[in-house]
């Protein structure tokens, strides 16, 4: 784990990538990715900053997965929201940006750097608040009082309207009571001392989320998928009445 | 820009013959009263020996004998025999009584056989033929060379053999059959009940004579030249519940996107190993409420498959897809092709075809994600032009302007990266992934609130509906 604030060369040591290496782990220009492309997890504020384990990948080219109570592991997240007040941070030559994405669970800090030029001019011209959807990976920070902190580093930051907000949210909310339904199949499977074979497909569930919950099981002692529910069902309500009027 | 017609409006060029069956059956209608029929006597003028040595009893063995003529007896009429049945292509089984059947020509060629005595060869005229209820094969021994016989010709035939080949029904026209033409009102018409009503899952190259409840999700009318003349055509994609299907609807049928419709007299076509629904000015077309649909919901509200989905099973045919561009893939933008096989030139060389002098064209790689996997969409011209808002001209000018052909892919990115997008095409899967062949780009509906509703009340309905 690193602090919380990268050094002022921060952007020039990130985790998981060198320079020649594409967010998707391809070479520049070769049209390919190296290996399949991680799915950028849709997920709130309030799920992501509940989370407080990290798996850092081996090799150069490793992607760090941050693992949620619900069972994600997460390597590439999009999330949707108001980017409140951005700010210029880190002492070197190559600015790096901050800004705090709020969504109707919560926030996170976003960064942008050097690596993501796009990504950064936004946040360099951008005029906060901003709804804006952010693509980026996610990392775990050790902050004072050593309480871990997520932070997005993003890839991609893009203006988006009302309609696209909302197709989000309700996206989200899907992914999410998915996740909880899963975690509480899962739950109930092994108070019952049955093994779940990752390979065999789990009716309703998508194999990449029954991998991604099984590998994560087991690992936050506690995780009580339940306590997720509400504020899901809250920002769907949201989504209802902001048609009513 | 013949890529708008999309492949499956190519599809009945050589294939089914219907488009250039009608074109040649309006003329056929035309002549038909000053049209000297064939007569009986030029289906018979010169049977083959091997034939004409199996044919009593053989086909009708076990059925009434209507034709107590034998063989040697090559004048023998078949005509007021009391009991020739009137039968569909449907209904026609081996060794039946001897039947009449009405049907059109879809393909036809001329072939000349070797005589089973070697003394000599035979000629052939084999196709296929389709009535509406069935599509069958026929051979027809030494026909007439005086009459036309060409793809939409419609013949009237009395007493055909029927053989079956490899599990399938044929027909042969020998000495003893009778073969008239007819018109394109005396072909079959069904009942309502004698449709088959079939479901988008269960349908099967072949099929004819179909009776379908669906939702039209896209509708669009086109025009496709036939030689001189131009016709109106209309292609989409249909669905119920249980799959979705591209559809050709050869004469502009009222099929406006969302409408839930009740077809009768459709059929299926494959198509480069694709299956489409064919439909035709025969085909009846009536209007049903919305609820007579199960979940399938219209263009403006239907979800779109998950891309996780289409990742965990092959899954053929069209699909729509909704997600978020969040990368662009090189090459994207502007492109040299190469002017023999059309692939894109790295630095003006052809994989193929070494240096060639490349021809502009615009297209675009892009990552597609929706949460539940990811896929790469190739976007062809004229999608890349309205993702753009310029077309090849322009984009030819500002990479000229900027003497940097990069310029129209940064552009790209600029445009569509972050952006939302909603996609119908052809998903293949592959090495590096899902690739998405792109036919058009669909208005991403406001889908949002209902879908809210529908959570809040049936928290089960997060789960992924799979499919059986």
């Amino acid at each position: 784990m690193t602090s919380m604030q990268p050094s002022s060369g921060g952007p020039n040591a990130p985790a998981g990538g060198t320079a020649e290496t594409r967010p998707d782990g391809g070479r520049p220009g070769d049209g390919r990715p190296t290996r399949p492309r991680e799915v950028a997890w849709r997920i709130f504020a309030h799920e992501l900053t509940s989370s407080s384990l990290q798996e850092r990948g081996e090799g150069e080219k490793a992607t760090t997965h941050v693992l949620t109570p619900l069972g994600a592991r997460v390597g590439r997240l999009l999330m949707v929201g108001s980017l409140g007040q951005i700010e210029r941070v880190g002492e070197g030559p190559i600015p790096l940006w901050r800004s705090r994405l709020s969504d109707p669970t919560g926030g996170v800090s976003v960064t942008a750097g050097s690596y993501h030029p796009r990504a950064a001019a936004f946040l360099a011209q951008a005029k906060a608040p901003v709804r804006a959807v952010v693509v980026g990976k996610p990392h775990l920070f050790v902050g004072r009082e050593g309480v871990p902190v997520v932070s997005v580093r993003a890839e991609v930051i893009a203006p988006v309207g009302p309609l696209e907000e909302r197709a989000w949210v309700v996206e989200t909310a899907r992914e999410t009571l998915r996740r909880i339904a899963l975690s509480v199949e899962l739950a109930s499977r092994s108070s019952e001392g049955a093994t779940l074979d990752p390979a065999r497909p789990l009716p309703g569930f998508p194999r990449r989320l029954v991998a991604s919950a099984v590998a994560v099981r087991g690992r936050y002692p506690a995780p009580e998928p339940e306590r997720f529910r509400a504020p899901v069902l809250t920002a769907l309500r949201a989504v209802v009445s902001s048609a009513a009027s | 820009m013949e890529n708008e017609m999309g492949p499956y409006a190519e599809e009945p060029v050589g294939v089914t013959g219907e488009r250039v069956g009608r074109h040649g059956l309006a003329k056929e209608t035309e002549n038909y009263g000053a049209h000297p029929r064939v007569s009986p006597e030029v289906g018979r003028s010169g049977p083959p020996r091997s034939h004409a040595a199996r044919a009593p009893g053989s086909a009708e063995a076990g059925a009434p004998r209507a034709d107590p003529t034998p063989a040697t007896s090559p004048g023998a009429s078949m005509e007021g025999s009391p009991t020739i049945e009137e039968r569909r292509l449907r209904d026609i089984q081996e060794g039946s009584t001897p039947i009449r059947c009405t049907a059109r020509v879809l393909s036809a060629e001329l072939r000349e056989v070797p005589k089973k005595d070697g003394s000599g060869r035979v000629k052939v005229l084999s196709g296929l033929l389709s009535d509406g209820s069935a599509t069958m094969r026929f051979s027809w021994w030494d026909p007439p060379t005086a009459a036309e016989i060409e793809r939409g010709t419609v013949l009237r035939v009395t007493n055909p053999r029927v053989r079956s080949w490899n599990d399938r029904r044929e027909l042969s026209f020998g000495w003893k059959t009778q073969v008239e033409l007819a018109s394109e009102m005396e072909l079959p018409r069904l009942e309502d009940h004698e449709f088959i009503t079939r479901t988008v899952a269960d349908l099967r190259p072949g099929d004819e004579g179909l009776h379908l409840l669906v939702r039209v999700l896209f509708s669009e009318p086109r025009r496709l030249r036939v030689g001189e003349r131009e016709r109106a055509i209309r292609s989409g994609l249909l669905a119920d519940t249980s799959g979705r299907v591209p559809f050709t609807a050869w004469t502009d049928l009222d099929l406006p996107a969302g409408a839930v419709v009740e077809l009768f007299g459709a059929y299926v076509r494959s198509y480069q190993g694709e299956l489409q629904v064919s439909l035709d000015e025969r085909t009846r077309v009536e209007r049903r409420e919305d609820s007579a649909l199960g979940q399938v919901t219209g263009p403006e509200g239907d979800l779109p498959a998950e891309i996780g989905l289409l990742e965990e099973r092959a899954h053929g045919g069209r699909q729509v897809i909704e997600g978020v561009v969040v990368e662009v893939r090189s090459p994207s933008g502007l492109v040299y092709r190469c002017p023999e096989c059309s692939r894109s030139l790295a630095k003006g060389i052809c994989r193929e075809h070494g240096t060639v002098r490349g021809e502009p064209d615009l297209r675009a790689r892009l990552v597609l994600d929706d949460g539940t996997g990811t896929l790469t969409a190739q976007v062809p011209r004229p999608m890349v032009e309205e993702l753009l808002g310029m077309d090849l001209g322009k984009a030819l000018e500002m990479a000229r302007e900027k003497l940097d052909a990069g310029a129209v892919q940064e552009l790209l990115v600029e445009r569509v990266v972050g952006r939302r997008v909603r996609l119908m095409g052809r998903p293949v899967p592959g090495e590096w992934g899902l690739t998405f062949f792109v036919d058009r780009t669909l208005p991403v509906p406001a889908w949002a609130e209902r879908e809210a509703q529908r959570l809040l009340d049936h928290p089960e309905a997060a789960l992924r509906e799979d499919p059986a």
